[in-house]
């Protein structure tokens, strides 16, 4: 593992493309594709390490706390999150949404349309899939990880290429 | 089936040589990477990625769309991407003839067959294929590696199969592709 975290740079790549307003804090090697939009209205938002953000996801804090957002995590187009916190390696597959104040734990994976009520705590290793059946497995995290960290050190190489980045 | 003409602003539409109308406020990256059969309609806001792609330098397909296709307002077209031998990369997306996508849809598919009809608020996982002729109802969620077989009727969450549809749907795809293409014009003065 260690020797394949050393092929992601430590830059942030961001897209030109992406509105944002508000205190923001990022942390190293992650990456923002066009078209994302963070908002704070009240606390700042704090984003750690390897993340991917796709086009169209909405991170809303509104607020007086912090919204904290682990590492290792993958958003894919059209996430909502508003003013939740989220964990370690959590995949949210396309328009799923965390309500108000709800916190998720580690490897947590929510499903497409899926969405998570206000104020609830999801434990660690939860999936959410369908009209919201409720599952609970442990995934293999390494091979998650994995996969991961190859679309990280992808699109490092290749989307400045194609957009106006920003390296911060 | 007379149906009402959908008028556009003339100024918002670029139409091409082949008959190809793009909405300026669309997101298109690398326009190099995409090939556009003719006739095909592109609302506003929506996103084309056509800069993830391959491994490799050169020119490359990454999304083929083909003639009388719609892709309606706020919809994502993005290329799928898997591990294979241990190299990760994106790969290409084909869109055959008379396929219309509705609105708020998201498409992650390896490969859409002609005259399949997508509705609105749909999401098509990764690498997931959609033969000939069937129709996806909205709200529907397709799972990653679903295949979908030819003369089927999609919906629910996750996408189950629903009914079949009648031999004779070809034609009344092509017709309403064809009709939707004739009926949206500009605004005239």
């Amino acid at each position: 593992m260690t020797e394949k975290q050393n092929l992601i740079p430590d830059k942030n790549c961001i897209s030109r493309d992406i509105i944002y307003d508000g205190d923001i804090k990022l942390g190293k090697g992650n990456i923002i594709h066009p078209k994302a939009y963070f908002k704070t209205l009240g606390g700042p938002i704090i984003i750690g390490s390897y993340n991917i953000f796709e086009e169209r996801v909405v991170i809303i804090n509104e607020r007086k706390e912090p919204l904290i957002i682990g590492d290792y995590n993958l958003f894919e187009v059209g996430t909502v999150i508003q003013s939740s916190n989220i964990g370690n390696n959590c995949n949210f597959q396309p328009r799923a949404t965390a309500e108000d104040g709800s916190k998720i734990g580690d490897n947590c994976i929510i499903g497409p349309k899926c969405y998570v009520p206000t104020k609830t705590e999801l434990p660690d290793n939860t999936t959410l899939y369908g009209a919201n059946k409720r599952r609970k497995y442990i995934p293999i995290k390494d091979m998650q990880q994995n996969l991961h960290l190859r679309h990280l050190s992808y699109l490092h190489e290749y989307l400045p290429k194609h957009n106006r980045c920003m390296n911060l | 089936m007379d149906e009402d003409i959908i008028y556009y602003d003339k100024s918002e539409y670029i139409e091409t040589e082949s008959g190809n109308k793009i909405s300026r406020k669309s997101v298109i990256s690398v326009p190099q990477n995409i090939v556009l059969g003719g006739k095909t309609i592109i609302q506003q806001n929506c996103i084309i990625r056509g800069d993830l792609r391959r491994k490799g330098s050169g020119y490359a397909v990454v999304i083929g769309i083909g003639k009388y296709c719609l892709l309606g307002e706020n919809s994502i077209i993005r290329p799928p991407y898997k591990i294979y031998k241990g190299v990760f990369s994106y790969y290409p997306m084909k869109i055959s003839d008379y396929v219309h996508i509705g609105k708020r849809s998201i498409v992650e598919a390896a490969r859409i067959g002609q005259y399949v009809i997508i509705g609105d608020d749909c999401v098509v996982g990764r690498f997931s294929v959609i033969k000939e002729y069937c129709r996806i109802l909205d709200n529907t969620v397709i799972p990653p590696n679903t295949v979908i077989p030819s003369f089927s009727v999609f919906g629910g969450n996750p996408g189950r199969f629903i009914s079949e549809l009648p031999e004779s749907s070809q034609i009344i795809f092509e017709q309403k592709a064809k009709q939707f293409y004739e009926r949206f014009l500009p605004k005239s003065q």
